[in-house]
Parts: structure tokens; sequence; C-alpha cells
């Protein structure tokens, strides 16, 4: 069986507009579709990041003070909540920060330096204000050195920077400040002040979401911290009990004081939860780049579909002659779906420039990197796919036509043909 | 007592990243909130050297802390408060208050949110696919129509041998497109509201309540999709208005 060609592309130019229509449909729907399903993976990939801690697990609790303390006061009130949180049966541990990983509501940012008169630090991170319990609350790993230890906490507020002494930090971060060999021992500054580093551990998130360069470089530093208007308080359940603190959390606060605002709905609520809620944007950026994007294809779906019914029936005769002097269904199949593949590859061809100018004017507003060609070529197969499916499905319909019905006399003029003779009168 | 006030986004609480939360409840004059020494719970930018704990520290320091916002009348007082705001930082400086050279801007509203990017790049993104969509069934209704009224060539040469002119024949097929125009903005009506219902499944919730379907947004869009259809149907008009009747009876 051979695929008449020359007829093919003879029939093409006398389409011109048709065909430079579903041509340019195609090409516009390969430039957004290309760039869509780049947005897409980069944002999946972003949203799937681990954090690095125990998330089924944790619980965090928002407490604001209601009283005008003082400092001495709301150290020693946030203690006691702490101490009697630890008490719980269903609770593996606790600590109070004014931030968590991924979700937190608020974030600093510090520049990390490897000499005292940097000009410009080695790298930014992110800190944590922890103490001894902090470690065994995230359910991090220690892969050097060791914990704080509880005489080397020292009480703060979240806008005090440490004064030098140990710190603990990331593996990744670790790995940025000293390339070769162990970080363990050596002194970091932040804001001119030394620290120690006394141990490493496993990769955690910052706590600021949109944080992509620096993600996993935190900061544990040993601030026990008691903000004036209150903190949050992570607490680790033992497992399986999480919904159950969840739940009893704010009771067993409001038992030692209620002279605090838990708030009833966000007040207490599971990591999962704050994590699923701060990936709410990227996720409906996915779920609607998604539904464009197969909109899009259907939509072109449905154009070639049209306009492969109407150049069907303007050629039934053409169809009934071939096929009564003896084309096989199967030719008739093949002669419909190259001449689908030609204008489509037409299409590919000018919508792999478009992309790319897509892609290039998105970088401009938006924070996008340059599209690898890679999903240029996923989007031309899909989109091959689907204009060969659409095809085929009218195509189909003209083979299965009998010589006799097709050759039959038809009412049916066509009038590209009345066009091309008028021009040439 | 006051009627609500929620302007959004609330420009206010942008360097708090708080534009789309729900409207404050109370509102007290500044001083009072300093004598009661209220805790702030807004960003609070502090130099590394800072060791204040308390309430009092913070206000005696050099953190920033405060949002200040001026309403000046025209052109000529924000160009006098802008070098007023100048040479204070300037002096400041001279006097040593400040270690780095004077670094004063002065936005209005817009440029303020702008500079905090407050709008979403989501919000744009969406907007950039809207567009796209618009454009790819735009090329897409004109291939369809094309091949609908080219079909329909005969019946056109009969008419306009009956006496139709050209001006017939466009009239009778703008209409035409533009009621399929119309039906497909019909259509879209519901697809619309139920997208707009479940818009808090994609979005922040903060971001969803600022969407709400409205008797202008709909009318808006009805309008769109006729006028969309009706410039799609330009190019194909024009060429089945070139059909010459006497070939068509000739063939028929």
């Amino acid at each position: 069986m051979s695929v008449p060609l020359r007829p093919i592309m003879s029939a093409l130019t006398r389409h011109k507009a048709g065909v430079l229509l579903i041509a340019l449909q195609v090409a516009l729907t390969l430039a957004i579709v290309a760039n869509a399903i780049f947005v897409i993976s980069q944002r999946i990939a972003y949203i799937s990041r681990p954090s690095g801690v125990d998330e089924s697990n944790i619980v965090i609790v928002d407490n604001r003070w209601v009283e005008t303390l003082t400092f001495e006061q709301a150290q020693a009130k946030t203690a006691a909540d702490l101490a009697m949180l630890r008490q719980l049966p269903a609770v593996a541990d606790a600590y109070a920060d004014y931030s968590f990983p991924v979700a937190g509501p608020w974030a600093d940012v510090w520049g990390i330096s490897l000499n005292v008169g940097q000009k410009s630090p080695t790298s930014f991170s992110e800190p944590y204000y922890t103490d001894e319990h902090a470690l065994v609350t995230y359910g991090i790993r220690l892969l050097a050195g060791r914990n704080f230890r509880a005489d080397e906490v020292a009480s703060g507020s979240q806008l005090e920077q440490p004064k030098s002494g140990p710190i603990i930090i990331t593996q990744d971060l670790a790995k940025k400040l000293f390339p070769e060999g162990s970080s363990l021992g050596k002194t970091i500054y932040i804001g001119g002040v030394g620290h120690d580093i006394i141990g490493i551990i496993s990769d955690m998130e910052v706590p600021s979401v949109g944080t992509r360069s620096f993600a996993y470089r935190s900061v544990l530093s040993p601030i026990r911290l008691a903000d004036l208007g209150g903190d949050q308080y992570i607490v680790r359940a033992k497992p399986g009990q999480a919904e159950y603190l969840r739940k009893n959390l704010a009771a067993a606060l409001y038992q030692i004081s209620r002279m605090r605002v838990i708030d009833a709905v966000g007040g207490v609520q599971s990591f999962q939860a704050l994590r699923s809620k701060a990936y709410s944007r990227d996720r409906g950026l996915v779920v609607l780049l998604s539904a464009a994007s197969i909109i899009l294809l259907l939509a072109t779906a449905g154009g070639i579909i049209g306009i492969t019914v109407y150049w069907i029936d303007e050629r039934r005769q053409q169809i009934g002659l071939r096929r009564a002097l003896g084309a096989k269904r199967l030719e008739i199949l093949a002669h419909i779906l190259t001449e689908n593949f030609c204008i489509v590859f037409m299409g590919i061809c000018v919508g792999s420039l478009l992309a790319f100018a897509v892609n290039v004017a998105l970088m401009h507003y938006l924070e996008m990197t340059s599209l690898p060609a890679s999903y240029i070529a996923l989007g031309s197969a899909q989109l091959l796919i689907v204009g060969q499916c659409a095809a085929l499905t009218q195509a189909r319909r003209a083979a299965r036509m009998s010589p006799m019905e097709a050759t039959r006399a038809s009412s049916l003029v066509n009038p590209y043909n009345l066009i091309v003779e008028e021009r040439r009168g | 007592m006051i009627a609500q006030w929620n302007p959004l986004p609330r420009f206010y609480a942008a360097v708090d990243v708080q534009s789309f939360e729900r409207s404050p409840q109370i509102f007290l004059p500044f001083q009072r909130a300093l004598d009661s020494k209220i805790p702030t719970a807004g960003s609070r930018f502090c130099a590394p050297t800072y060791q204040g704990k308390d309430w009092d520290d913070l206000v005696r320091s050099e953190c920033s802390w405060i949002s200040f916002w001026i309403e000046l009348p025209d052109e000529v007082a924000v160009k006098q408060y802008r070098a007023f705001l100048a040479a204070y930082a300037e002096e400041q400086h001279a006097n040593g208050r400040f270690n780095w050279p004077a670094y004063t801007r002065l936005r209005n509203l817009n440029q303020w949110l702008k500079y905090m990017k407050v709008v979403p790049s989501e919000a744009r993104i969406s907007f950039i696919v809207a567009l796209g969509l618009l454009l790819v069934c735009t090329v897409n209704t004109i291939g369809l129509l094309l091949a609908r009224f080219m079909r329909r060539g005969p019946e056109i040469g009969i008419r306009r041998a009956l006496g139709a002119s050209r001006g017939d024949i466009y009239a009778q097929y703008f209409v035409e497109a533009g009621v399929v125009g119309l039906a497909g903005g019909l259509l879209g009506m519901p697809i619309t509201v139920a997208f707009i219902g479940s818009l808090d499944l994609m979005f922040d919730a903060k971001i969803a309540r600022l969407v709400h379907s409205n008797v202008n947004i709909m009318l808006l869009a009805i309008m769109l999709a006729v006028a969309v259809a009706i410039i799609a149907a330009t190019y194909p008009i024009w060429r089945a208005s070139r059909i010459q009747p006497a070939w068509q009876l000739k063939a028929g």
C-alpha cells in the first residue's frame, strides 16, 4: 500500500485557508500547552517537596496571649504551657517557635558568612528558635555532632539576634558553606557574631513557603522563644494520636489559663492541613492549567473534525471513484490520516518556535525558567495523537463509504473548485 | 461605629502578606495603642545588632515596624514631601543616626501594590491562559464557520440568483454568526457559575472570595462571545459572498 503524497499536497495547496487555520490553531495550542505542561510539572515537583519533618504526627497550636505581658511573664507562661504539653500521655514532645516548616506565617532571613568582615553572605538561611526538644518534636535525624544541651539554650525574643554560641544547621546548608570537608566545629557568622556548628541535621525545609533557592538551608538557633503576643506550639503526637490532640489541645491549654486566644477554627491544626493550605495556590494553578490544556486539545480536535468532515463530504465522488478503481479502505484511511499528519506537522513546526517565544515573554513577567525542548516534544506528541484520533473518527466514515454510494450524483458541489475556476477565468 | 471597611487588597497590610484577609473589627488611635503597650503582630525589621526584648525596647529602637500613610493634596505637595523626606534622611545620616546613605522612596498606592507584588503570579498566569484560550477558540471558530458557510455554496448561489445582493448575504451570515456566539455565551453561563462556585477548591479561600458572579460580568461575557463570533465570521463570510451564482446554478 502506498500513500500518494502528491495528490495530498496538491489538495492541501488548494485548501489554503482551511489548512492554514488548522495549522495556526495547532501552533497556538502547542505554544500554550508546552508551556502549561512545563509550569504544571514545576509546580507539582514544588508541591511534593518533602518538608523533612514527621508531618503526619505534628499538630500546631497558635497561642495568643490577651494580657499585656513583660518578657519575663511571657517566658514563664510559655514554659508552663510546654511543661504541661510534654506531660500529656499522647504527646511525644513539644516546643515553642514563631514559625514552622513550609507553612509558617512568618520567616526571618539570616545571611550566613564565613568571615566577620564578609561583604555579602555565603548563603541565606531561615532560622528556627529552638530548645533541646526541637529535634525530637520534628523527628529530624542528627547526622553528625550533637543536640543542644538545656544549659546552652537562652531565653529570648524573635527580635533578638543570637549571641555567640552553638548552632545546628542542615546538611544542605553545611554543603553550601563548606563544600569540602566537615563543617562540624567550624564557626559561621550571622550579623557579625560567631557561632560554632555543633550538629548537622537531615534536610528540613525553611519556614517560608515561597523560598526556592535556599529551601533546605535551615538553622536551629538555641533561643527559647517567648514572644509577648504569644507563639506557635509545635507538638508531636505519639503515633496515631495526632487527631485526638488536634481536638483536645485547646481545652488542655485553657485549663492552665483562660487569658489567651486559641482560634476555634484555625487555632489548632494538623501539620498536613497547614501544609496543604500553604500550597493551595500552586495546586489551583496545576488544576487550572491542566483544565485549560485539555480544553485546548479538545478544541483543536473539534476544529480538525469539523474541517475533515467538510473535506470528506466535498470529495465523496473522488473517494468513491478511487474505491471503484480498486483502492482499499485502508488506502482511503491512510490518505486522510497522512493529510492530517502533514497539517499538524506544519503547525508543530511553527508552534515550537512560538512556544519558545511565549516562554521568553513569560520569563519577563513571571518567575519562569527557560523551557526545555522535551516539553515541546511532549506537547507535539500529544497534538499529533489528538490530530490523528480526530481525523480517524471521520476517516473511518469515509473508508466505509461504498463505491456505489459515493459515485451517486450528489447535490453537494465543491465550492472550492468553483472558486479556483473563478480565479482561472 | 462605622460601616464595614475593607479595601481589597488591604494595602496597609501588604508588608505582612495579609492583603486579602477579612476586615479588621476594631480601630484604635495609634497613640492609644502605644499607651496601652499592645504587642505588635506585624513584620518587624531590626538591625543585626539589636538586643532588645521588651515592648519598651522596641518602641525606643531603630527597628522599623510602622507603616506611614500620608494623604497629599496635589503633585506639588508630593514633590515637597519627597524633598522633605530626602532632606530629613540626609540630616539624620549626617548626625550619625544611620551609618548608611539616605535612601527614601515615596510611592503612591498603585506603585506600592506593584512594589509589594500584591497580585499573585497565579492570577497573572490565569489571565494569560485565558487570553490564549480565547485566541485558539477564535481561530477554531473561523475554521468551523468557513467550512459551514462554504458548504452552503448552492444556497448562496440560489439566493444571489434570485436577486439577493452581497449585502443581503453579509447580513444573513453575520446574524447567523451572532446567534451562534449568543448561544455559546448563554451555554457558557452555567459553566461559569459552576466554575466560580468551585474556585475555592483551587485557590486560596481568601483569593476565591474576591471573585463572584454578578450580572455585569455575565453580560460582559455574553457580549464578548457575540463579538468574537462576529469577528471570527468576517473572513468566512467574505469568502462565501464571493461565490458566483452562475457557477452554482450550472453545477447544480
